[in-house]
């Protein structure tokens, strides 16, 4: 299911939000109106936590994380990762980073499996990275887009990149990440996916901008939905269908 | 049907052209022949399958590498993307620089090179020697080959820098190179990778000067140097703008210049530099640059393309780039009819230009005379060429006939005035260019009366031989006053007399003085005479005749001038005086103290003169309505100034 939101008038939702399958992160903000929706969606299967990193409400852009940990940025205060160590589940590690691109959110992009980076990031937090977030990681860059964070989103189920990607790349990303990839666009042609848009295995929130083909290329790319895909129906009637054949 | 690089054609049985047609080979190794042609055959498809193969292996690779890896493999994916290789490469991508190249991707090069090189000395074992090539005169900038006992011929610079003949490998392996085009303000290049544009670039800017033609810097490095005007200022900036620009392209691509194996540049020569300054791999001495081997239009990237021939690929070509989608479907193969044809018909063509190089030769040989044109026409007859034989013979006439002319003229003096000698001739001319009349005139009245006439005849009629001018004309020409007036008047010899160039004396006249003894000489004889004309001299300037009454009232006018001339020099002398004491009241006034001046004032009023108010400052008279501050008076503002800064 994806969703359109807007955080305090603003379609980036990805800069203010990070979600995970375990784990999602609102910033603080002045009203109440983008954590409310995402409890509703989220708060019976994973927690959201308000917080700020290192005093700013961008926290979608300063950490990464997956379900296994989350990293956050030097600059965190120790009051905001006492926060989030109190709020977040026991088995999700955390980790604070000297990372010189401080601004993980935008340099890294990754699912429970897979990382992707810049290529500039430091040994040690790719070692972080192994570590904590489990997963492999690989140095690409989005042909002139260096900044894989900010051109694409991933999720265990597909990868979405800026729509001007070229398509060895995209041939390439796919042969990383062992899921599909799909070049394209949310809020209504931003080619920044990753800070237009979060999403975790079952759910997707876009901008308000975002258009319905954008959201259905969403839906289609992450799995999300399945109710409503013509493809579901068949396969949801199969075992009836079976069932009374038998 | 139209030829080109990508023709089916040419996929196998391509062999370098040769000369002499060598029939024991034909005959004797018929067998062997066979053999190598399959062998050849077999490398060509060899080739072609690897760069399939490389085109389809494009898809799993790297892309920052650009080198393939195999995606299925996951334990190799990781080996790769953790290699120190891809991280160097990713870092260096990052920072703009160029990528390295992989072991693997240089071990493949080296494999291809083999081949070609095997493929080389097969075709050139068979080839016979140079100097026989030399001798059918095929043209040097062309590559012929045969196939199918077919002639066919490429431009010579596309062959690779190391190729020195046209193989199979020629027209399998994809059309690689960069096209440069620059003409003026136009600029438009492209770097082609496996059939592919993998860069390019064009634009256009303001420099060429419209409906001057030419560059900026062009005009400016003319004679009128360089040019102020805004326009001007604004090309000039563009030019220089444009030529940063394409270095900073030609940088930016070193990474395809290096590996690209053919670069051609099309743009003038003063501009070749630009490309060789931006430290990018290029070298003026690289043997890779080559020229495009036929017209160009104004450079745009669809002339570019036009260039680069992409036939094979030609739908991705169209998906790739949009609008540029215009392939070159240049004939770049030309065919030459069968092997037999093409033999004789350059054969044909080696004989005509043999017979344009005798012709050429025998012309600079008849410029040496006589003997040389007997010479050629001896020639002639071996080549039993009539018709030239003939001309030839015609021109000896003519040159005989010229020559005798000349010395015709010395014989017939002599024949014509048997009663002067030598030396009296040589003494008149040398008189007459000294300009020594009465020399001249006694050396004449010397002779005695049968023979005076005779001297009179000769200098009248005598042409001097340089020239065949005649003595007017020699004392015309050294500016001999007194002995032109003496062959006119005395002599009368005839001022019509043409000489060599058909010219009368008077054209020949050195000064102005000279000419007018000619018009001198035609007012005293008939002015108005109907054969002047032949003379080209002058009609002489009408004096007109006055009556008693015009003149009277001539000298009237002229006493009237000189009067009013005495009276204006009058004025001017009273004006200078009464200057003069202005000049002198004034320095007066500027050295009186106040006091003074007001006692001169008062003195002026008791008198009852009228007062004089003079500028405080520089003691002139003031105008009507003067400049003043405080009590002070002034007559200009200069004085104004004056004053204010000497009393602050």
């Amino acid at each position: 299911m994806a969703l359109r939101v807007d955080y305090e008038g603003s379609n980036d939702v990805g800069v203010f939000c990070t979600l995970t399958n375990s784990y999602c992160l609102v910033g603080i903000g002045g009203t109440q109106n983008f954590y409310s929706t995402l409890e509703a969606e989220l708060s019976d299967l994973i927690p959201v936590v308000h917080t700020s990193i290192n005093s700013t409400r961008i926290v979608g852009r300063l950490t990464v994380g997956n379900r296994h940990g989350l990293l956050v940025p030097n600059a965190t205060t120790d009051q905001e990762l006492q926060h989030l160590r109190n709020s977040l589940p026991d088995e999700v590690a955390i980790r604070r980073v000297d990372e010189r691109l401080s601004a993980l959110g935008n340099v890294i992009a990754c699912n429970d499996h897979v990382a992707i980076v810049h290529a500039e990031i430091s040994a040690e937090t790719e070692q972080a990275l192994v570590e904590v977030l489990k997963v492999e990681v690989f140095r690409v860059s989005l042909a002139q887009n260096s900044l894989v964070g900010s051109y694409c989103t991933l999720s265990s189920n597909g990868c979405l990149v800026a729509a001007r990607t070229p398509p060895e790349t995209q041939r390439e990303l796919a042969a990383l990440l062992q899921i599909p990839v799909v070049a394209g666009t949310v809020n209504r042609g931003s080619e920044l996916i990753g800070a237009g848009m979060v999403v975790n295995d079952w759910v997707a929130f876009c901008g308000l901008d975002s258009t319905s083909t954008e959201l259905s290329v969403v839906e289609s790319i992450f799995k999300l939905g399945e109710q409503g895909a013509p493809t579901s129906i068949s396969n949801q009637l199969r075992d009836t269908l079976i069932e009374s054949m038998l | 049907m139209v030829l080109t690089l990508k023709s089916l054609e040419f996929m196998n049985g391509v062999e370098a052209f040769r000369i002499e047609e060598n029939e024991e080979e034909v005959s004797g190794g018929k067998v062997t022949e066979k053999e190598s042609v399959s062998v050849e055959t077999d490398a060509g498809m060899a080739l072609m399958l690897e760069w399939k193969m490389r085109l389809s292996e494009d898809s799993d690779m790297c892309t920052t590498c650009q080198c393939s890896v195999d995606f299925q493999d996951r334990s190799a994916i990781l080996e790769h993307y953790q290699s120190l290789f891809h991280r160097t490469n990713i870092l260096r991508k990052a920072k703009n620089l160029p990528i390295f190249e992989e072991e693997d991707f240089d071990g493949t090069e080296k494999d291809d090179h083999d081949l070609t090189q095997s493929s080389q000395t097969l075709s050139a074992t068979v080839e016979s020697d140079d100097e026989e090539f030399d001798a059918l005169l095929l043209p040097a900038n062309r590559a012929f080959f045969v196939r199918d006992d077919h002639v066919f011929s490429i431009p010579r610079n596309i062959l690779h820098v190391n190729e020195t003949d046209v193989t199979n490998s020629t027209f399998l392996r994809p059309f690689n190179c960069t096209i440069i085009l620059w003409n003026g303000g136009h600029f438009a290049a492209a770097v082609f990778e496996n059939d592919r544009i993998a860069a390019q670039k064009s634009f256009h800017r303001y420099v060429a000067r419209a409906k001057q033609g030419g560059v900026q810097s062009q005009h400016d490095s003319g004679g009128k140097g360089a040019a102020k005007s805004a326009g001007a200022q604004l090309r000039r900036y563009n030019e220089q703008k444009m030529k940063e620009e394409i270095q900073q392209m030609v940088r930016d691509w070193s990474q395809h210049l290096q590996k690209t194996p053919l670069v051609f540049i099309r743009c003038a020569t003063y501009h070749r530099s630009v490309f060789f300054e931006a430290n990018a791999d290029l070298y003026p001495r690289d043997a890779r640059i080559r020229t495009i081997p036929f017209e160009t239009k104004r450079p745009t990237k669809d002339e570019v393309e036009r260039r680069g021939d992409v036939s094979r690929c030609e739908e991705s070509c169209h998906s790739v780039t949009g609008r540029f989608g215009t392939v070159l479907k240049r004939p770049e193969v030309r065919p030459h009819g069968t092997n037999s044809e093409f033999r004789s018909e350059m054969e044909e063509i080696r004989e005509k230009r043999k017979e344009l190089a005798r012709k050429v030769a025998g012309r600079k040989r008849k410029d040496g005379g006589l003997s040389m044109i007997c010479e050629w026409s001896d020639h002639d007859d071996e080549n039993k060429d009539e018709q030239s034989e003939k001309k030839a013979r015609k021109t000896q006439q003519i040159r005989v006939r010229a020559m005798r002319k000349a010395s015709e003229d010395v014989v017939q003096q002599s024949i014509q005035w048997p009663g002067l000698d030598d030396e009296w001739r040589q003494k008149t001319y040398n008189l007459i260019r000294r300009d020594d009349a009465t020399s001249l005139r006694e050396h004449v009245e010397s002779l005695n009366e049968d023979v005076k006439n005779e001297a009179i005849d000769y200098l009248r009629n005598a042409k001097i031989p340089p020239n065949r001018s005649h003595f007017l004309h020699v004392s015309a020409a050294n500016s001999a006053k007194n002995c032109l007036k003496y062959l006119l008047d005395d002599v009368q010899c005839d001022s019509g007399a043409k000489d060599g160039a058909g010219l009368p004396p008077y054209s020949s006249s050195a000064n102005a003085e000279i000419k007018s003894i000619f018009v001198d000489y035609r007012s005293k004889n008939d002015p108005s005479g109907p054969n002047w004309g032949r003379t080209h001299i002058p009609e002489p300037k009408k004096r007109v005749e006055l009556t008693e009454e015009q003149e009277k009232e001539k000298a009237e006018k002229q006493r009237e001038k000189k009067q009013r001339q005495k009276a204006r020099e009058r004025t001017k002398k009273e004006e200078q005086k009464e200057m003069e004491l202005e000049n002198a009241e004034c320095q007066k006034y500027r050295e009186m103290s106040e006091r003074e001046r007001r006692a001169q004032a008062v003195e002026r009023r008791l008198a009852g003169l009228p007062p004089i108010m003079r500028c405080h400052q520089c003691g002139r008279q003031l105008p009507p309505t003067p400049f003043q501050y405080s009590h002070f008076n002034f007559c200009t503002t200069d004085c104004v100034a004056g004053h204010r800064k000497a009393n602050p």
